[in-house]
């Protein structure tokens, strides 16, 4: 190749063609230089390259053990027809985002179950974590691997089920979850919990829930590969904000939400 | 004789833009080794750099445009390319240098659809290939320390599995 002759494309060329690769590689082409790097790692850029989808890919992340968990190619075949063998043995291990130590330590932590966490959503490439020893909610980008765990919300009554959602909300680019502990006995009026990424923070409001039965926590999911990193907290967002969500959240349809 | 004075001069002015439409039909490029190519007004329309000084300045008969940064091989490469309506055969049998150039034109006058074809084919291109690879296609001198490098690569140590033979 002769490269003499060419002068080096700008950085706006560049631009454009990384913005048409899929994450694995940009993530390997961070190596290429620091320009790159930086082009690469810049929040902005993560947003155009999301919008852009010009090579969406999508993965199956399932729970291995306490620290890590697989993640699959979606679109590769499951079994790999020369060799025979599953694909599950190319799985790429990922290590999850740590809960936060136990409060009451105790002897058999390693082995309690309820360290591995569940994975109760997932959305514009990010997963939301649950362990339930400490009731820590982790929002993870395992793509990049970068994640944050959410404050604690305190609960009235204490109950291991919950009906949970969690979405983005593009009017504000915002995440948010909202968690709904079932209170025994079942009552139609439950309070739903509510976190604003953005405001960082949680909303009470009590809704109306038309069932009975929270259903099963998964411990596998599909995400879409993204270098989304998490947006900025903005913490002193006004009352108003608040009680829009909250106007929000009560106009919503539940089965619109948890669908 | 006042209405139909005014209605005479209507169509005479009229005419003479049309006419005036007529003659600027071509636009001559003048490209970076002395050749001057002589292209349709309507293939100009692409080029929203040369559209935009059009725009700016008035038209007259002989509209010459001065293209520096690009040579004559490369402007007939985007000609045809136009003609043939991107099509990705005629972009396959581009050579690398070729395609690189034809990207960083595409961008210089602002032609979109060229632009996205040409990056496109780019990012297909370098998509599986190793990072070695990509700094010699691009001419990127590598200025990481060796310990960074092997820092960034054990961050997403998985994105380097599966990766082409250069």
């Amino acid at each position: 190749m002769n490269n003499q002759t060419l002068p080096l494309l700008p950085v706006e060329v560049i631009r454009e063609i990384l913005l048409r690769l899929p994450v694995k590689s940009l993530l390997r082409f961070k190596c290429v230089s620091k320009s790159w790097l930086s082009l690469i790692s810049d929040p902005q850029f993560g947003i155009s390259h999301y919008d852009l989808a010009a090579t969406p890919t999508h993965r199956i992340l399932m729970r291995s053990n306490d620290f890590y968990a697989q993640s699959i190619d979606a679109n590769a075949p499951f079994i790999d027809r020369e060799e025979g063998t599953l694909c599950l043995l190319r799985a790429v291990h990922l290590l999850l985002p740590p809960p936060s130590p136990p409060r009451i330590p105790d002897f058999f932590h390693f082995d309690d179950f309820r360290n591995q966490p569940l994975i109760l959503g997932s959305c514009r490439g990010f997963i939301l974590l649950y362990y339930e020893r400490g009731d820590d909610l982790i929002l993870w980008n395992p793509s990049i691997g970068v994640h944050k765990q959410l404050p604690h919300f305190q609960y009235d009554n204490i109950t291991r089920e919950f009906l949970y959602g969690f979405g983005h909300d593009p009017s504000k680019d915002d995440y948010l979850i909202t968690i709904i502990p079932f209170s025994c006995p079942f009552s139609a009026e439950n309070e739903a919990h509510v976190f604003s990424l953005k405001t960082a923070t949680w909303n009470s409001v009590l809704v109306n829930v038309p069932y009975s039965d929270p259903g099963n926590c998964l411990t596998c999911a599909t995400y879409r590969e993204s270098l989304l990193s998490l947006p900025t907290v903005i913490r002193n967002t006004s009352e108003d904000e608040h009680q829009q969500l909250i106007r929000k959240i009560r106009a919503a349809k539940l089965t619109r939400i948890y669908s | 004789m006042g209405e139909r004075g005014e209605e005479w001069e209507a169509v005479m002015l009229r005419k003479a833009e049309e006419e005036e439409s007529k003659a600027v039909k071509k636009v001559k490029l003048v490209t970076s080794d002395g050749v001057t190519m002589e292209v349709e007004i309507s293939t100009v329309k692409e080029m929203e750099t040369i559209q935009a000084f059009m725009n700016a300045t008035d038209t007259d008969n002989s509209i010459i445009f001065p293209l520096p940064k690009v040579s004559s091989h490369i402007l007939s490469r985007i000609m045809e390319l136009m003609s043939g309506e991107y099509d990705q055969e005629l972009v396959k049998r581009l050579s690398h240098e070729e395609l690189k150039e034809i990207c960083m034109v595409a961008n210089y006058l602002n032609m979109k659809t060229l632009l996205h074809l040409t990056a496109s084919a780019i990012a297909n291109l370098i998509q599986n290939k190793s990072v070695e690879f990509v700094r010699h296609f691009f001419n990127i001198i590598n200025d990481f320390t060796p310990e960074e490098e092997v820092q960034l690569r054990k961050t997403h140590e998985w994105a380097f599995e599966g990766v082409d033979e250069d």
